[in-house]
């Protein structure tokens, strides 16, 4: 006897409750979009600090190391009134990417040398960091801060 | 009775001042003020006028009284300074009168208009005054522009007031009140105001050149303004005379005799103040002088120069100017006694009016003499302008000065007196010191000299010039370079003498230390032996050859002739006579060069110690004896020279007298036998270094109390001599052993490092390398020694046979710090390319 | 049926953002430095004290504005707490200069602290 409401089910229509579909879907664009970071990644420089600045006119007495012949790579950046002019070892180098040739070159030749990076007072963090970058990328392992005592 | 009315003037003026109650009248004060200031009293006039502006209860009216004459009394005292102050006075007048008519021109317009007169008079006296230095200025025409632009202004400013006047005039009531002129003051203005602008006209007319169409008509104008007020005017008026007088001045510039005439004879019928008379007699006397009637002239100008005890400025200058022009007619006629008198008097002249009339007319009646002395060039001209700039010196007219040596300068040199042209622009010169100008100092210095280089003193000159920037170059880079050049300017304008030597040495000294030797040395070699300081110039001498011997390598060793033949040949120029033989008396000049011809002559390849040792020995002879540091040197010289011919015993005579005199000459002796060593072919420095080992085993007991630094040396040098003769244990020893008790002394470590690099021993090398690691961490990077570290360790790797290490090194140094100079880079681009 | 799955993606979600915030840590929004060569934040135990520098110089520290001695005092009360193996980490604006953050530096060697980190942001190479 229930047939006609079999019929009559398939030919009428679904009837489906909107309000809680509603619901759903709503909970679901909250999930995705609280998920999505709204905010970029953040990554991490790990940097280590170093004790020692400049050059210390210093004969030990106990016979220095073969170390000792490469002297460190000291990356200066100098701010002159609004942009950044970089030396390395006392010579000037004219953009980062002449930086980054040196340092990949010395790289190349010494990987474990000690690098120093020595900024001026008034550089941006966000150039110091460049240059940390680039030293990174070039295969330094010994890159340090000097900040005087 | 002059001295009387002066000090009744001065209780009559103090009495009104500190009372200060009393508020005479303006026309009254006009008149004391004047009185002030023909006196030259003008800060006590100043002062008044000041006071009674401060007054609370000042009107409008007096306010423009008081503010006009305060100007007035500026300007007239500006007439009586030397020129810098003047302007300073002048522009200090305008300024007030500028103010106050910006301050007052909305209340009392008609009140400003006095005040700006005044400030117009002041730019027409200085177009005046530049019309009247022009004559002396070194450049005339512009001046003589200078002089008719401020006159326009002058002129334009008198024009605008006219105008405003005639605007005030319309809303002028015939009552004087306190807040704008009446009628009557305004037309009486006027007619000042013309009179004015004529005599502004007059004075441009005479800035143009003598019967051009400009002065023609620059004068009609002139008369023109002048006759303008002239119909309006009762006759008693004072205004109405100095009209005249001015008309008649006119006239007699445009050549109108009969004009002139007519109205010189009208105005001496009416009776006239005793300084209008003399005024007119004045303009009488330049009438004839214009007519070229001199007789006539001397004739007037016997009568009486005063009248009632009142002089005029005018009457003394038209004095002048016919003694001048007396004097002008006698150096024409060749006349040399009648020359002589209008010259003395017309000089005297000069003086007097300067006492009696002040500075300004003092001023003028200069310049008239300066026009006359200056336009020939007779020496007796330039000898009269001389000792007028002297006059303007003591007076401390400083620019007044500087211009007239100038004028005067330039006029012996046109004449060709150049001795003369020297010495005045020398004195202008130290005027021109005086006042504290440096740069000009030392640039008139420089171009008189030069002019005039043939005269003896200019080297001189010139090189006060270069002493004077000496004195102040030290830290300023721009001065360096001009003593530079000064000194290059020097010796090549100036042939001989001692200034230029002077220069030489300097120059050179300049030149040896920027490194270039071979400019030095040609700078040196033209030095006169006579020079007081020519032993130190023998000793940069030395060091210069030095270096380029340091420069030179095989190949250029090789060449005939040897490279260090000039040295020599200079050497034995000074130490021989004009006829080959040797200098009989030795004196320390020629024992230097001795010392340094041998020390080069060791040098050559195939030294002439016999030569050498013979030269030495005669030079120590002489009847001055020697003094010790040299007579050390010399005999170190001669004992390698005998060591190395092999004649011992003489050696150890010279050995024994060196064995009398002090521990200090032991020391440097050995010190001079290591450095000869240095240079010496193998088997002479086997020779020295057996020489030195002796000397020490020999000196060593006796050689009791020294101080550690001569012990140290001592050793040191006992160490090297063992090494190099072989005895390389005890020497290397001796060597760390010093070392390790001097870990601070960088010069030590780096000897040992240096000494362990001779031997070829692994062990030696493995050390050497230790010990120039020490030493390149001790120096600052980048520095030649610092350099030189690297280097080194990098050879010691390269010897001990582990290129890869050395490459490796050098790449890294290029890396990061660079090879350095060009020196080093070679060097280092050697070291790589070697197998 | 459906309020149950609404219930079940609420809880999803609450637990998931809680643990996101506390992870990042965020307080701040700064304008970092940017990088190729960061490292991607791990999770790790080492005790982590996040400083942050603003475009204006200032320090701060959990929240709160702090001054360089403060900061010192802070950062050894840390490490008495927790031992030596504290990371420090900067947050800094790009632009501001290095001198505002060399006390920290020097702060951290002072108390002891060799772990220094900066938060940069990731750029390409070549970019």
């Amino acid at each position: 006897m229930r047939r006609p409401s079999v019929f009559h089910r398939n030919q009428g229509g679904l009837e489906i409750k909107m309000t809680p579909m509603i619901d759903v879907v709503f909970l679901l664009l909250v999930f995705f979009v609280w998920t999505a970071s709204f905010h970029a990644v953040e990554y991490l420089l790990p940097s280590s600090l170093s004790q020692q600045l400049g050059n210390a006119a210093v004969i030990e007495s106990q016979a220095p190391p073969p170390e000792a012949e490469f002297e460190d790579v000291v990356v200066r950046m100098l701010w002159q009134d609004d942009h950044v002019a970089w030396q390395v070892n006392g010579q000037d180098v004219l953009s980062l990417d002449e930086v980054k040739q040196r340092l990949q070159l010395v790289a190349g030749i010494k990987a474990d040398a000690p690098v120093i990076l020595h900024p001026d007072e008034g550089v941006p963090v966000g150039d110091v960091i460049d240059v940390y970058d680039i030293s990174r990328i070039a295969g330094f392992d010994k890159i340090q801060f000097a900040i005087a005592q | 009775m002059f001295v009387i009315r002066k000090t009744s003037l001065i209780v009559l003026l103090l009495g009104i001042v500190l009372s200060g109650q009393v508020y005479a009248g303006p026309g009254e004060e006009a008149q004391l003020l004047n009185g002030l200031r023909e006196r030259g009293l003008f800060e006590i006039a100043e002062y008044h006028c000041r006071n009674q502006l401060a007054r609370e209860d000042l009107t409008s009216r007096e306010r423009m009284q008081w503010t006009a004459e305060m100007v007035h009394t500026m300007a007239q005292e500006a007439l009586n300074l030397p020129a810098d102050q003047r302007a300073v006075v002048w522009a200090r007048a305008v300024d007030m009168a500028t103010r106050y008519v910006s301050d007052y021109a909305e209340q009392a317009k008609s009140f400003t208009i006095p005040v700006a007169t005044q400030a117009a008079l002041v730019l027409a006296k200085q177009g005046e005054f530049l019309r009247l230095e022009a004559v002396v200025a070194r450049n005339p025409a512009a001046e003589m522009q200078g002089a008719r632009d401020k006159l326009r202004i002058a002129a334009k400013a008198l024009n605008e007031l006219l105008r405003e006047v005639d605007v005030q005039l319309t809303m002028a009531t015939s009552t004087t009140t306190d807040e704008a002129l009446s009628q009557q003051e305004l037309i009486s203005i006027k007619q000042r105001l013309s009179f004015y602008l004529g005599n502004v006209y007059r004075n441009q007319a005479v800035t143009y050149p003598p019967s051009s169409g400009d002065r023609v008509a620059a004068m009609q104008r002139a008369i023109s303004a002048l006759k303008k007020p002239l119909s309006q005017l009762a006759a008693e008026d004072g205004l109405v005379v100095d009209i005249q007088i001015g008309l008649i001045g006119c006239h007699r510039e445009l050549g109108q005799w009969t004009d002139a005439v007519g109205l010189l004879d009208r105005l001496q019928k009416n009776t006239l103040e005793p300084l209008l008379q003399l005024r007119l007699r004045s303009e009488q006397v330049r009438l004839l002088l214009a007519q070229q009637e001199l007789q006539k002239c001397i004739l007037l100008l016997e009568g009486p120069r005063s009248v009632s005890g009142v002089t005029s400025p005018e009457l003394d200058l038209a004095r002048l100017d016919t003694y001048i022009s007396l004097w002008q007619q006698a150096s024409v006629e060749k006349n040399e006694e009648q020359r002589k008198r209008w010259e003395q008097l017309a000089v005297a002249a000069v003086a007097a009016i300067e006492q009696e009339h002040g500075e300004y007319w003092g001023r003028r009646a200069e310049l008239r003499l300066l026009e006359h002395a200056g336009s020939r060039g007779a020496p007796s001209n330039l000898d009269v302008l001389e000792r007028t700039a002297d006059e303007l010196y003591r007076k401390e007219k400083f620019t007044e000065a500087v211009n007239a040596y100038d004028q005067a300068a330039d006029l012996a040199l046109a004449g060709g007196f150049d001795e003369v042209a020297l010495k005045l622009s020398y004195k202008a010169a130290l005027v021109v010191q005086q006042q504290g100008d440096l740069n000009e100092f030392i640039n008139r210095l420089v171009t008189l000299a030069l002019r005039l280089r043939k005269q003896p003193t200019a080297a001189t000159i010139h090189m006060l010039a270069i002493r004077n920037i000496a004195a102040v170059m030290k830290d300023d880079v721009q001065r360096q370079l001009q003593f530079k050049q000064l000194l290059e300017e020097h010796v090549q304008f100036f042939m001989a003498g001692t200034t230029v030597d002077q220069a030489r040495v300097w120059l050179g000294a300049l030149v040896q230390r920027e490194g270039k030797w071979d400019e030095a040395l040609a700078l040196y070699v033209q030095v006169t032996s006579t020079h007081p300081q020519f032993p130190d110039v023998l000793q940069q001498l030395q060091l210069c050859w030095d270096q380029k011997w340091a420069a030179y390598d095989d190949v250029a060793l090789a060449q005939q002739p040897h490279p260090l033949t000039p040295v020599i040949d200079y050497c034995k120029s000074l130490m021989t006579t004009d006829d080959g033989q040797w200098v009989k008396l030795w004196d320390p000049v020629s024992r230097q060069a001795a010392l340094v011809y041998s020390r080069f002559a060791l040098r050559l390849p195939q030294p002439k110690y016999d030569e050498i040792e013979a030269i030495l020995a005669l030079a120590s002879l002489g009847d001055t004896k020697p003094e010790g540091q040299w007579l050390s040197a010399a005999n170190t010289i001669r004992i390698v020279a005998l060591v190395a011919q092999g004649r011992g015993e003489q050696a150890s005579e010279l050995v024994q007298a060196l064995g009398d005199s002090s521990p200090q000459r032991w020391l440097e002796m050995l010190q001079q036998l290591a450095a000869i060593a240095e240079t010496a072919p193998a088997n002479v420095q086997l020779q020295i270094s057996k020489l030195q080992l002796n000397l020490i085993s020999e000196l060593q007991g006796k050689l009791g109390e020294v101080n550690v630094e001569y012990r140290l040396q001592w050793d040191l040098l006992h160490a090297d001599a063992d090494i190099m003769l072989g005895n390389v244990k005890s020497g290397y020893a001796l060597y760390a052993r010093l070392a390790n008790r001097n870990l601070k002394r960088g010069d030590i470590q780096q000897r040992y490092a240096e000494a362990l690099l001779l031997s070829n021993d692994e062990v030696r090398l493995r050390e050497a390398l230790v010990q120039w690691r020490r030493v390149l961490v001790g120096y600052r990077p980048r520095t030649d020694r610092w350099y030189a570290a690297k280097f080194a360790l990098a050879e010691t790797y390269i010897r001990l046979g582990e290129r890869e290490e050395a490459h490796q090194r050098i790449q890294y140094l290029k890396a990061t710090s660079g090879l350095g100079n060009a020196i080093w880079t070679k060097k280092f681009q050697e070291l790589l390319n070697r197998e | 049926m459906t309020p149950m799955i609404d219930v079940v993606f609420l809880l999803i979600i609450f637990f998931l953002v809680s643990s996101h915030l506390a992870r990042q840590e965020t307080q701040l929004e700064l304008d970092l430095p940017e990088a190729i060569s960061g490292e991607s934040v791990e999770v790790t135990t080492t005790p982590r004290v996040v400083i942050n520098v603003t475009e204006f110089g200032e320090f701060m520290l959990a929240g709160r504005q702090v001054s360089a001695a403060q900061l010192q005092q802070q950062l050894h009360n840390h490490i008495r707490k927790e031992g030596r193996e504290l990371e420090v980490r900067i947050r800094s604006d790009r632009n501001i200069a290095f001198a505002k953050v060399r006390p920290i530096m020097l702060a951290c060697a002072k108390v002891g602290i060799w772990n220094v980190t900066f938060a940069v942001y990731q750029t390409m190479e070549g970019s």
